[in-house]
């Protein structure tokens, strides 16, 4: 059950008043266009299926689990109020309404947005009246006009602009650890990686502390589990420190003495560095004798193959959404999400308990449990956790930044 | 001449359904289908099918296409499936500033490109000449990122002359601008320069001059005119590439033009969206290519239109 404070008001934008009915819903899964029938929604909800929300008062969002759900406090995360009447009424998208310390003012599509301080706000109101955000697609106009002082804010340039950009009195640079992370799935359901062995050979095959300090340096470390340390439900592994010796060793136990060919599977622009880690591991896998083909493709063709488990290994990033572990290993590494080809009823089990758990103690330890299993049995390679660098002009000042990346600027003031 | 124009219109109604019917089946026949990239990498088949249905994309190929070409002969392109809103609103939005952008560069050619080609042609085989000849080759060669991002670096960075990126002010417009012109700097120039060559030797030039008319007049009127011919149809051709979109130029400028918008809408596949944004782009240029027709009978009276 969630309680909504009495006092709030949503901006006024179009009269619209939380005191009228609206509707709730759990996003997470992407919406149905307008067109069409929209109360449909995708089977596959955080909250499970056949939940039910209700709103019994006006001040009050009521869940019902159709099982016990240990995810709901983090899947709430994901819910938004919207107007009951259905937010497929013309415009709606074009001056979207909310509760948050800033409200809607402008857009200009693939140009900026601009947001003004919202004077019914429930909490302290914010410092900065006004933001714009501005689209800037290339990174060398991005650095410039953080440089030149176009822009006071920015973030996720990439690691080779930083130095540059570090050197500037005027700037500070900030990284802070994401939910965000890299990982290289093998397609357990083919040879040669039905073999637990030979996954995690190539794991061992990766210098992976080289290429954090040379490629990612800080926008990236290298990885401790499946998942990143800012996740609820993270527990740390026994690294695969970099190996070629042990990694060729075990290749030849499983019966490729001589290596293999293979390839990989990825969208360029998934990540930071992507192209020139992909490189580095089919050179770190040339190695030991695995002959990988790098096959760098389109996010639409990319899609279609990963869905239908048409391929040998996946390079890719991935973001725990809700910052809880549930969002991502119950979706994607129980035997029936069959994302992987991997399958092991060990597993299910445990990720079923901890979702089901609502001891939160008792999720960490099932979870401890299956970050194990993951990782031992390398279901993936988990090379590097992402970070995200803010680079703000000295005159921002009060800024702190969440794993979750998306930026709060409600405490932010502007030195003069 | 009206039964001409006529014609023409005619002519590019077919010119449009032939466009619209391959941009129809390409579309559909890349991998990947705009319920499976709506739904990202989590979703499963059933999610997928049901969306699928949800959007209309169940029909047959053939049921589509003439849903398709019935909606758009009544010009309804219905609605974006990601921006859930009117194709035809989010095509609107973006023709201001491709425009907007795309006239600044041919003016900006133009008024580089003439005097240049003019100058050389007068001055053949002298240092200005030569000059001109591998200024307009570089125009021509340079690829547009890299000589973007390099103003940028020069006139954004490092003098702090213009801003970087953006299409706020009009300040905004001269880099992007300048990055488009640059390459048909260089093709116009050439095209002036041997156009005016060519005609220079011409017996009416040699008898205007024998005449004792003064040589600007003679370079103005008998001249220029008669080497507009190639030029103007080079300039129509380049127009209308503009106004298709510069998708590479729109990125590096974070400038909010067409290109941009219709690579997104085929990453996306959003079937509607690309309907509509290669129809716009098509028109444009089928109706420039008629004014350049037309522009032709009055620079030589000799063409008439049948």
């Amino acid at each position: 059950m969630v309680g909504r404070r009495q006092h709030v008001d949503v901006h006024a934008a179009r009269g619209r008043h939380l005191a009228r009915r609206h509707a709730v819903h759990v996003g997470g899964c992407p919406e149905l266009p307008a067109t069409g029938d929209r109360s449909r929604r995708p089977a596959r909800s955080p909250l499970g299926d056949g939940h039910r929300i209700g709103t019994p008062d006006d001040l009050t969002v009521t869940i019902t689990c159709s099982e016990p759900l240990g995810t709901v406090p983090a899947s709430a995360t994901l819910l938004y109020i919207t107007p009951a009447a259905g937010t497929n009424e013309d415009g709606f998208f074009d001056n979207p309404v909310g509760l948050g310390p800033y409200k809607f003012s402008s857009w200009e599509r693939d140009s900026q947005i601009e947001l003004v301080a919202s004077d019914t706000y429930w909490g302290d109101a914010p410092a900065v009246g006004t933001l714009v955000f501005r689209d800037i697609p290339e990174v060398a106009a991005k650095a410039t006009s953080i440089e030149t002082g176009e822009i006071d804010f920015t973030w996720g340039l990439p690691a080779d602009q930083l130095p540059i950009l570090a050197e500037n009195p005027d700037l500070v640079i900030d990284s802070t650890p994401s939910y965000a992370y890299y990982f290289n799935w093998f397609n357990s359901s083919r040879e040669p990686f039905t073999d637990a062995r030979v996954r995690q050979a190539m794991n061992y095959a990766l210098d992976r502390e080289t290429l954090a300090n040379d490629l990612l340096q800080n926008v990236g470390v290298v990885a401790t589990a499946p998942i990143p340390p800012t996740i609820f439900g993270w527990s740390e592994q026994t690294p695969y420190t970099y190996d070629p010796e042990r990694a060729m060793s075990l290749l030849a136990e499983a019966g490729y003495p001589d290596g293999f060919d293979t390839h990989v599977i990825w969208v360029p622009g998934s990540g930071p560095q992507d192209r020139e880690l992909v490189l580095s591991f089919v050179s770190n896998w040339a190695d030991i004798g695995v002959n990988v083909e790098s096959m760098e493709m389109e996010q639409g063709a990319w899609l279609e193959k990963l869905l239908a488990l048409d391929w040998d290994m996946d390079f890719q990033t991935n973001t725990v959404r809700t910052g809880d572990a549930d969002f991502t290993l119950r979706r994607l590494y129980t035997s029936s999400a069959n994302r992987t080809g991997y399958a092991n009823p060990e597993l299910d089990e445990l990720l079923l308990a901890a979702a089901a758990e609502s001891d939160q103690d008792m999720r960490l330890e099932l979870y401890a449990q299956a970050n194990k299993i993951i990782w031992d049995d390398a279901v993936g390679i988990f090379p590097f956790d992402l970070q995200t660098n803010y680079v703000m002009n000295t005159k921002i000042q009060g800024f702190e930044p969440t794993p979750s990346t998306i930026p709060n600027f409600a405490t932010v003031t502007i030195a003069e | 001449m009206a039964h001409y124009i006529l014609q023409r219109l005619l002519y590019a109604v077919f010119v449009l359904w032939g466009a619209l019917t391959v941009i129809f089946l390409v579309v559909r026949i890349l991998p990947g289908d705009p319920a499976s990239m709506m739904l990202g990498a989590g979703a499963t088949q059933t999610e997928i099918d049901a969306l699928r249905q949800n959007l209309g994309l169940d029909a047959s190929l053939p049921e589509q296409y003439v849903s398709f070409m019935s909606e758009a002969a009544r010009l309804d392109f219905g609605e974006s499936l990601w921006l859930r809103r009117p194709v035809l609103d989010s095509i609107g939005e973006r023709i201001a500033a491709t425009g907007r952008l795309a006239i600044a560069a041919v003016i900006l050619a133009v008024a580089i490109s003439f005097p240049l080609g003019i100058v050389a042609a007068l001055r053949q085989r002298g240092p200005i000449d030569y000059a001109v000849s591998v200024l307009s080759l570089i125009g021509q060669s340079v690829p547009g990122f890299w000589l973007g991002i390099m103003l940028i670096l020069i006139f954004a960075r490092q003098l702090r002359w213009l801003p970087s990126a953006g299409s706020q002010t009009p300040q905004h417009l001269i880099l992007p601008a300048i990055t488009l012109a640059l390459p048909l700097v260089g093709v116009l120039t050439r095209l002036v320069r041997s156009g005016l060559l060519e005609v220079m030797h011409e017996d009416y030039i040699r008898t205007a001059r024998a005449k004792g008319i003064a040589p600007h007049a003679v370079l103005t009127r008998h001249a220029m005119r008669n080497m507009l011919i190639p030029v103007i149809t080079v300039l129509g051709i380049q127009l209308g590439n503009l106004l298709g979109g510069a998708v590479i130029v729109e990125t590096v400028f974070g400038w909010p033009g067409i290109g941009r918008l219709l690579v997104d809408a085929i990453t996306k596949r959003d079937y509607p969206l690309v309907q509509a944004a290669i129809l716009f782009i098509t028109t444009t240029f089928v109706l420039i290519n008629l004014i350049v027709d037309l522009s032709y009978v009055y620079l030589d009276p000799r063409i008439r239109l049948r």
